[in-house]
């Protein structure tokens, strides 16, 4: 679960965050709109650690990522949106590497990277170098890296973007079945066709402010997510 | 022209801003540490440029001091701009937006090409400016030779750079062909940087010798060297005719290496792409768990084999260090007679003075080594956007970045053991003295490693372009050689000024390396601390 409590994040005299407040339950694929510079990635690395914020806190299964940094990553997965991954590594030794720092033991990050990589389908590319790949390719590495060691909380930037659409069809297949095991999903997307029928909860975000937050089914109605989206952004 | 004009200013602002610092502090206290430290080593040349005039006007021969400079920076423009080259023209990020614009291939060479002669030129005037002051107070300040020392300033960074183009396209060219490339490619670099050391080395003994034939020097460097002899020739004896067939010739040379390596420029980068892409789905890997400082370890190792310009930079004080110890071990009295060859008058014997103070050179050998070739640095900028995947890891920043300490201190001891023993098999050391050598072959990297990284926290490059721009033009480098120097010029006085006063050589090794253990202490609470704060703030 994750808990986003008066969130707010200034950039000098600016609000990239203003007041952010909502949960993300467990069992729970949850999207998070908005145009861009809206305030997604801050908030999304807010969450993970990468960036600290100025007021309010974030929990994650009820520990705080400001006090408790270590703990919460522990349970968390980042995806970003553009991934930078290390390209002087071989696709398989960047996965292991990210298992390492997660103390994943052999048995299972071995089951693991070789379930996501058939998936995936990027078996026969784990021994090349990243810097090789398409960014399709390297956006694969990244989500088998996250995935591999089984994260509670999984967090993700445009996850869709330069995936093929077999690996789109695929990711959400993974991703409901994670959720079936009552592990969260939270991710930002400008694909609003999939958030719409892939999450239970959305969240709107316009100018650093939430302009909008509760299930699919209470902030669309009977329109489309993407009419109530453009009419938010008006 | 325009188009040209917006091409080199995209390109000096993105790129060649040197004072670029992504610190939360911009203010004047960022900035102090760097101008002190660029005007501590432009004291330093003054003062070894007015050592060098003690010695040659009373020969009437000062211009030689400004000949040997002119010289000594040619050779370390040369060097760095082979080394550089590789990663300022054939590993840039921005090919494929250069490619797309609708501008001549030629026009992408030309401001690749002016963009290492800016930072050459930035370089060179560190070096030349202390030296002309000195010879403008002690000499001769007239209008004349402010106006061949500025034209000397802005074109004596050409020459090196239009030789160290074509060399840096061949080792790409050569290196390409390789499957471990980079490796390649720096053993290569390694191996021209040190001929070129060499040569030079060679060069000022002779230069040295002719000293006191003080009127034939002038035809004797302009055979050796045109620029130089050009720049002495005007300075002595000023012709604005001079002046402009120097401008004429560095002005063709640069742009005649414009058009010879534009036709084979394009060709080179594309086939180290073919390299890297061809070899799709064919490698193989092997999943393995590792400790997460191991696994940390492993990835920096990764990353300083994969760059050469990294490599080089790191590495090369390492193997002067190794070579160094051998040539005093092997011929400690031909060193003796090349100590003498610079100018050390007298009837000291420089083989006994070796002898006896074998194990006082080593440690000061080892000092330099560690201070000289700073690897850490650079490892913070050269994660770039990727060090977002750090920050978002279950790991704690000192981990992450004493990781990065330990990997430099593992890549830096087995030269500095290697040195060691060679010292140790050719002269008689004690017991106590290999113990204390020993101990501060692995004290001196710590401290420089440690100082290395907090200079990197505190000044960041996170969008660097490619590995040079890091690890040669950063803030970060240039302020850790700067403050390494700075720290070597203070060790090595103090070592001297208490051998001056009869303490004995194992009481002055034993506190100078009680005096860095102390400091190494220091840095790394330091580090917990404040670089863990500083590496929270960084943002990428």
């Amino acid at each position: 679960m994750i808990e986003i409590k008066n969130v707010t994040k200034k950039y000098g005299d600016k609000k990239a965050l203003k007041d952010i407040t909502f949960n993300v339950e467990d069992g729970e694929i949850f999207a998070f709109i908005g145009h861009n510079g809206a305030g997604k990635t801050t908030l999304i690395k807010a969450i993970t650690g990468i960036h600290d914020f100025d007021e309010g806190d974030i929990l994650i299964n009820g520990k705080s990522i400001k006090t408790a940094p270590i703990a919460c990553k522990k349970e968390m997965a980042y995806v970003p949106d553009n991934p930078e991954l290390y390209e002087n590594m071989k696709a398989a030794d960047f996965i292991n590497f990210i298992c390492d720092m997660y103390e994943v033991p052999q048995d299972v990050r071995e089951k693991n990277i070789k379930k996501y990589a058939q998936i995936f389908e990027i078996e026969q590319n784990l021994g090349d170098e990243i810097s090789s790949f398409s960014h399709g390719m390297k956006q694969k590495v990244a989500l088998i890296a996250a995935l591999a060691h089984d994260p509670k909380v999984l967090i993700m930037d445009e996850p869709f973007v330069g995936l093929d659409p077999k690996a789109v069809f695929d990711m959400k297949e993974v991703m409901k079945k994670m959720v079936k095991e009552g592990k969260t999903i939270f991710f930002s997307t400008h694909i609003l066709d999939v958030a719409e029928k892939l999450c239970t909860r959305v969240a709107i975000i316009k100018k650093g402010e939430l302009i909008k937050v509760g299930s699919m089914r209470a902030v669309k109605g009977d329109k489309s997510l993407e009419k109530i989206f453009l009419e938010l952004e008006k | 022209m325009g188009r040209l004009v917006s091409l080199l200013k995209a390109c000096m602002t993105e790129d060649m801003n040197l004072f670029q610092i992504r610190s939360k502090k911009r203010g004047a206290s960022s900035k102090v540490l760097p101008v002190f430290l660029v005007l501590v080593i432009g004291f330093s040349i003054w003062s070894y440029a007015n050592m060098l005039l003690d010695t040659l006007l009373p020969l009437n021969a000062g211009f030689v001091m400004l000949t040997m400079c002119v010289l000594v920076t040619s050779v370390l423009t040369l060097i760095e701009g082979v080394y550089k080259s590789g990663s300022l023209l054939f590993n840039c990020k921005d090919d494929d937006l250069m490619l797309s614009l609708p501008i001549k291939r030629s026009t992408v060479l030309f401001v690749r090409i002016f963009k290492l002669y800016v930072f050459e030129l930035l370089y060179n005037a560190l070096f030349l400016v202390p030296a002309m002051i000195a010879y403008a107070m002690r000499v001769e300040l007239s209008a004349t030779f402010v106006v061949s020392s500025i034209a000397a300033v802005i074109l004596l960074p050409v020459i090196p750079i239009v030789i160290a183009c074509p060399l840096g396209a061949i080792i790409s060219s050569l290196s390409s062909r390789f499957r471990a490339k980079n490796i390649a490619q720096t053993v290569i670099i390694t191996l021209f940087a040190l001929g070129a050391l060499y040569a030079s080395w060679n060069l000022e003994g002779i230069l040295s010798k002719i000293a006191s034939h003080a009127t034939s020097i002038n035809d004797f460097i302009t055979k050796v060297y045109y620029p130089a002899g050009a720049y002495v020739s005007m300075v002595t004896d000023f012709k604005v005719v001079d002046l402009l067939i120097f401008a004429l010739v560095n002005m063709g040379a640069f742009l005649l290496v414009c058009l010879v390596l534009g036709s084979v420029y394009f060709r080179i980068n594309s086939r180290a792409k073919i390299v890297r892409t061809s070899a799709r789905g064919k490698g193989k890997y092997k999943i393995k768990a590792h400790s997460v400082t191991a696994a940390l370890m492993k990835k920096e190792l990764k990353k300083f084999v994969n760059s050469p310009v990294f490599m080089v930079n790191a590495g090369f004080s390492l193997v002067l260090f190794v070579v160094g110890c051998v040539v005093l071990a092997v011929n400690s009295t031909d060193t003796a007679t090349v100590l003498q060859s610079y100018g050390v008058e007298g009837t000291i014997d420089f083989g006994q003075m070796i002898r006896t103070y074998a194990p006082m050179i080593l440690l000061g050998l080892l000092l330099m080594a560690a201070l000289m070739g700073s690897i850490t640095s650079s490892m913070i900028s050269l994660e770039g956007r990727s060090f977002n995947i750090l920050k978002s890891l279950p790991v704690k920043p000192y981990t992450v970045i004493m990781s990065k300490v330990l990997t430099a201190v593992v890549i830096m001891l087995p030269f500095l053991i290697a040195g060691d023993i060679v010292m140790f098999v050719k002269f008689d050391f004690s017991l106590l003295e290999i113990l204390m050598i020993l101990v501060a072959t692995v004290v001196f990297p710590v401290v420089a490693e440690t100082i290395g990284i907090i200079i990197n926290l505190k000044y960041p490059k996170m969008d660097a372009k490619n590995d040079a721009e890091v690890v040669k033009q950063s803030m970060s480098s240039m302020v850790a050689v700067f403050l390494g120097m700075a720290l070597l010029a203070v060790s090595a006085f103090l070592m001297i000024k208490a051998l001056n006063m009869n303490i004995p050589m194992d009481v002055i090794m034993a506190a100078m390396i009680g005096v860095y253990a102390l400091m190494a202490a220091g840095l790394m609470v330091y580090a917990r601390h404040k670089g863990t704060k500083m590496f929270n703030e960084i943002t990428a």
